[in-house]
C-alpha cells in the first residue's frame, strides 16, 4: 500500500489529461467521441416531447389513468379488464395478461383502489424508433385487496404495500392517451418508497 | 449417517416442492395485479442501508486498488454502457432536487456543471437522450452543453473494474464437507460449496446499478498445506448418487491427522447495468471467501478397536 499515493496521483494526472482531451474534442465538434450504439434508432426520428417536464407530465397522467381503469375495471367485473389491458404493451402487457388469466381461472378479483406517487423521470429517449419514457414510482396497494370467489383475501399478508417500481412507457405522441406501459419491474435496489 | 441422509432427503424434497407453491411473478416483473397479491419479488425492506458498505475486503485485482479509490484510470476503448448512447447527451432538467435517492447515493448538491449526461441515473436524476442528431429547439448542442465526464455512466467507453464495486457485494458462499466436521485419513473427504448466480444492487460510480455475480471458480485451502481448484462447486455424495467416501471432482485425501481449518474462496465474474440497461461485464474477478470450517482428521479404526493402541500396540487396527 506504500506506493498507492504515487500510483493514484499518476492516475489522476492521466485522468486530467484525458478530460482535457475530451473537452477539446467536444469544443472542436469532433464527432468521434460517442459512437451511436448499434441498437440506436433511425436518425430521422424526431423526439416526441419538447421537454422532460412534458414527458413526466404525460407519464403521470397516463399512469393515473392506468390505475383508474384498473380499479374501475374490477368494480365492473373481470370482463371489463380488456380496457385496462389495452393500456399496456410488450413485456408488461404479457405479464399482466398472464396474471389476470390466472386470476380469472381462480375466480380472484381486486377490490379497493390503487394509487401511486413519487413518480420521477429516469430518462426520455428514442430506442429503436420508439420514444421511451422511463420512470420510477411508488405503487401503493394498501387501499386494496385481492379476494377469491368466497370473498376471502388471497393476497399474501406480508406483501409490501408500497412497491418501488421502474415503469417504462412507449409514447406514440405527447398525448397521455398515447402512452402505453411497456415495462413494470420492481426496483431491486434500495426501496425508495 | 442414516439420520443425515434422512434429513438430506427431507431437505431435497422440500426444495423440489418449492416451485409448485403459489405463483410468483417472473424475476423483477411486477404488474399492478402481481403487486396486489404480493407476487412481486425483490422488494427490499423499506428501511436499512443496503449499499454504502466499504467492506470489500476480498478483491484480488490489480495493485493500488483501494476501496472507493481511483476509478479514473484509462479505459477509453470499450463498449457502450447503455446500448443507446448517442451524440446528444444533455439534461438534468432539475438536477438539484435529489431527495429520496433510492440508493442513498449522495449526489453533490449544485453539481449541475459536472455532468448532466448520466446515461442511466437513478430516481431524481432525470436524463434526456435522443438518438436524433437534430437538437431539440432551444437546446443547442454546442460546446457549452456539458460533456460527459469520462468514467461516469454516460461514458460510452466506461470500464468498470472489480475494485469499483465498493458498495455492491456478492453474497458470501457457504461451504460444506462430508463427513461433516471430521474426516478419515487416507479416504476421500468430499467438499462442496453453495454459490449461485445472483443479483445485487447499490451505487456504482455514483449511480444506482445492478450487478450480477456468476461463480466461475472455487479454490479450497484444505488446511493441510495443500489447496485445490475446481470450476464447479461440487455436491454431496448423495446428490451425485455416489456411495459415501467416493472420490469426487472436489474431494481431497488427507495424509495425516490433526485439526484442520478449511477455507474456500469463490471467484465471481460480475456484470453490471444501470437502470435496466444492457448488461456489461466488469473487468476482473471478485474473490469471496466462505466462512472457514474446522474438522478433525483421524484414522479410521481408532474408535473401533477394543483398547487404545498405546495399551495394546499389537491390537487390530493399530
Amino acid at each position: 500500500m506504500g506506493n498507492d499515493g504515487g500510483w493514484r496521483h499518476g492516475a489522476r494526472r492521466m485522468m486530467a489529461v484525458a478530460c482535457a482531451g475530451v473537452l477539446l474534442l467536444s469544443l472542436t465538434g469532433c464527432a468521434s467521441t460517442p459512437k451511436p450504439a448499434p441498437t440506436s434508432s433511425s436518425p430521422t426520428a424526431a423526439p416526441i416531447f419538447a421537454s422532460d417536464e412534458e414527458a413526466l407530465a404525460a407519464a403521470t397522467e397516463a399512469y393515473a389513468n392506468y390505475l383508474r381503469v384498473y380499479d374501475s375495471g374490477w368494480a365492473n367485473g373481470p370482463s371489463h379488464m380488456a380496457t385496462y389491458l389495452a393500456l399496456s404493451t410488450g413485456e408488461a402487457h404479457e405479464n399482466e395478461v398472464a396474471s389476470l388469466a390466472k386470476w380469472e381461472a381462480d375466480g380472484w378479483y381486486a377490490t379497493g383502489t390503487t394509487t401511486f406517487d413519487s413518480m420521477r423521470l429516469q430518462s426520455v429517449e428514442l430506442e429503436k424508433g420508439v420514444q421511451k419514457v422511463r420512470t420510477y414510482l411508488c405503487l401503493d396497494i394498501s387501499q386494496g385487496d385481492v379476494l377469491d370467489s368466497n370473498g376471502n383475501s388471497v393476497a399474501r399478508p406480508d406483501r409490501p404495500l408500497r412497491l418501488p417500481l421502474e415503469v417504462d412507457f412507449d409514447a406514440k405522441s405527447p398525448e397521455p392517451t398515447d402512452l402505453r406501459i411497456s415495462r413494470s419491474d420492481v426496483w431491486s435496489g434500495k426501496n425508495f418508497c | 449417517m442414516v439420520r443425515q441422509k434422512l434429513l438430506l432427503g427431507v431437505l431435497l424434497a422440500s426444495i423440489i416442492s418449492l416451485p409448485s407453491m403459489s405463483p410468483v411473478a417472473a424475476a423483477g416483473a411486477c404488474s399492478v395485479s402481481d403487486g396486489q397479491t404480493g407476487a412481486c419479488q425483490g422488494v427490499e425492506a423499506a428501511v436499512g442501508d443496503s449499499g454504502v458498505d466499504v467492506s470489500a475486503g476480498w478483491e484480488v485485482t490489480t495493485p493500488g486498488s483501494e476501496a472507493g479509490g481511483d476509478r479514473g484510470d484509462g479505459g477509453f476503448g470499450g463498449g457502450q454502457p447503455n446500448g443507446n448512447a448517442s451524440g446528444n447527451s444533455y439534461g438534468n432538467s432539475d438536477g438539484g432536487g435529489g431527495d429520496g435517492l433510492p440508493e442513498g447515493v449522495s449526489f453533490v448538491p449544485g453539481e449541475d456543471g459536472r455532468d448532466s449526461g448520466d446515461a442511466a441515473s437513478g430516481p431524481g436524476q432525470p436524463t434526456r437522450r435522443f438518438d436524433d442528431p437534430v437538437p431539440v429547439p432551444g437546446v443547442p448542442a454546442d460546446p457549452a452543453a456539458p460533456a460527459c465526464v469520462p468514467q461516469t455512466p454516460c461514458d460510452p467507453a466506461l470500464v468498470v473494474r472489480v475494485r469499483d464495486l465498493v458498495s455492491i457485494e456478492a453474497d458470501q458462499p457457504v461451504q460444506g464437507m462430508e463427513p461433516n466436521g471430521w474426516l478419515v485419513v487416507g479416504i476421500p473427504t468430499n467438499f462442496y460449496a453453495s454459490a449461485a448466480v445472483h443479483l445485487s444492487s447499490g451505487p456504482l460510480l455514483g449511480s444506482p446499478a445492478e450487478v450480477r455475480f456468476t461463480p466461475v471458480g472455487y479454490t479450497w485451502d484444505y488446511g493441510d498445506g495443500t489447496s485445490g481448484s475446481s470450476a464447479a462447486g461440487g455436491a454431496s455424495w448423495a446428490a451425485q448418487g455416489l456411495p459415501e467416501f467416493s472420490e469426487t471432482t472436489t474431494s481431497h485425501v488427507y495424509e495425516s491427522t490433526g485439526t484442520l481449518t478449511i477455507g474456500l474462496s469463490v471467484a465471481y465474474a460480475a456484470e453490471y447495468r444501470f437502470a435496466g440497461g444492457v448488461w456489461r461485464s466488469v473487468d476482473g474477478l471478485l474473490e469471496v471467501p466462505a466462512s472457514p470450517m474446522t474438522a478433525i482428521a483421524d484414522r479410521a479404526g481408532t474408535v473401533l478397536v477394543a483398547e487404545a493402541c498405546s495399551a495394546n500396540p499389537g491390537g487390530p487396527g493399530c
